[in-house]
């Protein structure tokens, strides 16, 4: 087949494709692309006019354009792909952007996939309000049962022996633990359904920061544990939905105070740095294995160990932290060495 | 001294039944009513000295009950402690908005609650109520 003609066809067959694709060279001028990318975009004008064009052009969107830089910039071997998911008018796409590479192993440009996933989207989300559903259903009747064994075990109405009160004891405890279990489910259904999205305010995270350590205040007590809380001055002010932020300091100090043995330290730091505000809270615990770092922002992952097997918890929290980290478009890092403690650095960007 | 007299409005009869124990070994007279309606209605015929609403309810919910209550000069002195569930404190000021009303609860504590913090909330409450009618 002439060149010509192999190259018609060749367009005809990415212009039939259901996703979309946009191909840049080294440069980031776009050097290919289909209708769909064009639609997905907004591009404009078609019959292919931003062909030799700059990618920022011709591409309204910012997070795209950062994605096909990074991956053109970072030209690191293993940085193989960026993966994000998009709202781009009434659509959700999913966007992968990886790097092409000649035989050689040289970088040449990015080829970008876009994947319209709103119909999996709109599935996603009934079973997410099906889940938050179920768990509202099971709150209220846990919420009586733990009532009633409190009050059992509170002598109210006749004292036991001491079997029996151990046993009502340990229905108590997994009641809790089952209560904990609703809660935490139904922080990641807040967000998943995109509560956070609804009501975004000003916040003042020192103010929030001090009330969460606090209500915390109880635990802290119980377990010894010594907690060094310092805020730096005059922090500027984060947009952001308050009962997620509130949900991660929680569950930040939380998993601090659980970690950690008795009589120990947990440190909570607040500052500005660059044009983040920056939490660290640090501890001195059991500390984390370097393989299970990967695995600790997972949902229900739980590092099992003997260290671990006699603290309880639900596998959630990390994974409500990192959510509502990401929907605040910060980011996360864990520093920690076994044995000696396990330090979480927030960043959320002041915008 | 007379008994104090607490009035529950819930519709859950196992919580409604464990508070009502609870109170009572306290020495409170407890009155529970089972929505938000017949709620509204006792609060006329027992005169209690505090409420306890719970948020969510049939008919007519506890924010709605509170708002009625806290709008009427007859019965705005009456203590009203709200049982949240958790988040739904968060959710108070987007419900506030939504509905146009203020909630004017004197307190409010979330599910599930201990039994401890019950008694001592109720305490404050009546002894904060007391102070202003004297």
């Amino acid at each position: 087949m002439p060149y010509r003609a192999m190259r018609e066809s060749l367009n005809a067959v990415i212009d039939s494709l259901s996703d979309g694709i946009l191909v840049t060279d080294k440069q980031g001028k776009i050097i290919l692309y289909n209708q769909k990318a064009e639609a997905f975009l907004g591009m404009g004008i078609s019959g292919k006019a931003a062909l030799g064009k700059p990618v920022q052009d011709h591409i309204r969107n910012d997070v795209l354009v950062g994605l096909i830089t990074k991956i053109l910039t970072l030209d690191v071997p293993y940085h193989t792909e960026e993966v994000c998911l998009m709202d781009i008018g009434i659509t959700r796409l999913r966007v992968h952007v990886n790097p092409v590479r000649n035989e050689n192993a040289v970088l040449i440009g990015s080829v970008t996939l876009l994947h319209d996933v709103a119909r999996l989207s709109a599935i996603d989300k009934i079973k997410t309000n099906f889940l938050s559903m179920v768990s509202h259903q099971l709150k209220s009747p846990l919420s009586s049962t733990l009532l009633q064994t409190s009050i059992l075990l509170d002598g109210i109405v006749g004292e036991f022996n001491e079997k029996q009160r151990d046993l009502l004891q340990k229905v108590r405890n997994k009641i809790k633990g089952m209560v904990d279990l609703i809660h935490d489910i139904l922080d990641v259904c807040y967000i998943e359904e995109g509560g956070h999205l609804t009501q975004i305010e000003n916040l003042d995270l020192a103010e929030i920061l001090q009330r969460t350590v606090e209500l915390m205040q109880p635990q802290i007590q119980d377990k010894n544990i010594a907690l060094h809380v310092k805020i730096e001055d005059r922090l500027p002010l984060i947009i952001g939905n308050k009962s997620s932020v509130e949900a991660m300091f929680i569950n930040l100090i939380n998993n601090a105070i659980k970690y950690t043995p008795s009589e120990g330290k947990v440190c909570v730091e607040m500052s500005e740095n660059a044009q983040n505000v920056q939490i660290e809270v640090s501890d001195t615990g059991i500390g984390l294995e370097e393989e299970d770092i990967p695995r600790i922002f997972d949902k229900f992952y739980r590092v099992r160990s003997d260290r671990t097997k006699n603290i309880s918890g639900t596998g959630l929290g990390l994974s409500i932290v990192k959510s509502v980290v990401d929907a605040h478009y910060g980011g996360i890092n864990v520093e920690t060495k076994i044995g000696k403690g396990t330090t979480f650095t927030v960043l959320l960007p002041v915008k | 001294m007379e008994k104090k007299k607490i009035l529950l409005v819930d519709d859950d009869a196992d919580f409604t039944e464990a508070i009502k124990l609870l109170l009572e070994s306290r020495s409170y007279d407890v009155t529970a009513a089972n929505d938000g309606k017949e709620g509204l209605k006792k609060v006329q015929t027992e005169g209690p000295d505090l409420i306890i609403l719970d948020v969510m309810m049939p008919e007519m919910d506890g924010y709605q009950v509170c708002a009625k209550l806290k709008a009427d000069p007859k019965y705005r002195q009456i203590p009203i402690l709200l049982l949240t569930a958790v988040g739904e404190a968060i959710s108070t000021t987007g419900y506030t908005k939504e509905m146009g009303m203020r909630i004017e609860a004197d307190d409010y504590i979330p599910k599930p609650v201990e039994p401890i913090e019950i008694v001592e909330r109720v305490e404050k409450l009546l002894r904060i109520s007391m102070r202003k009618k004297a």
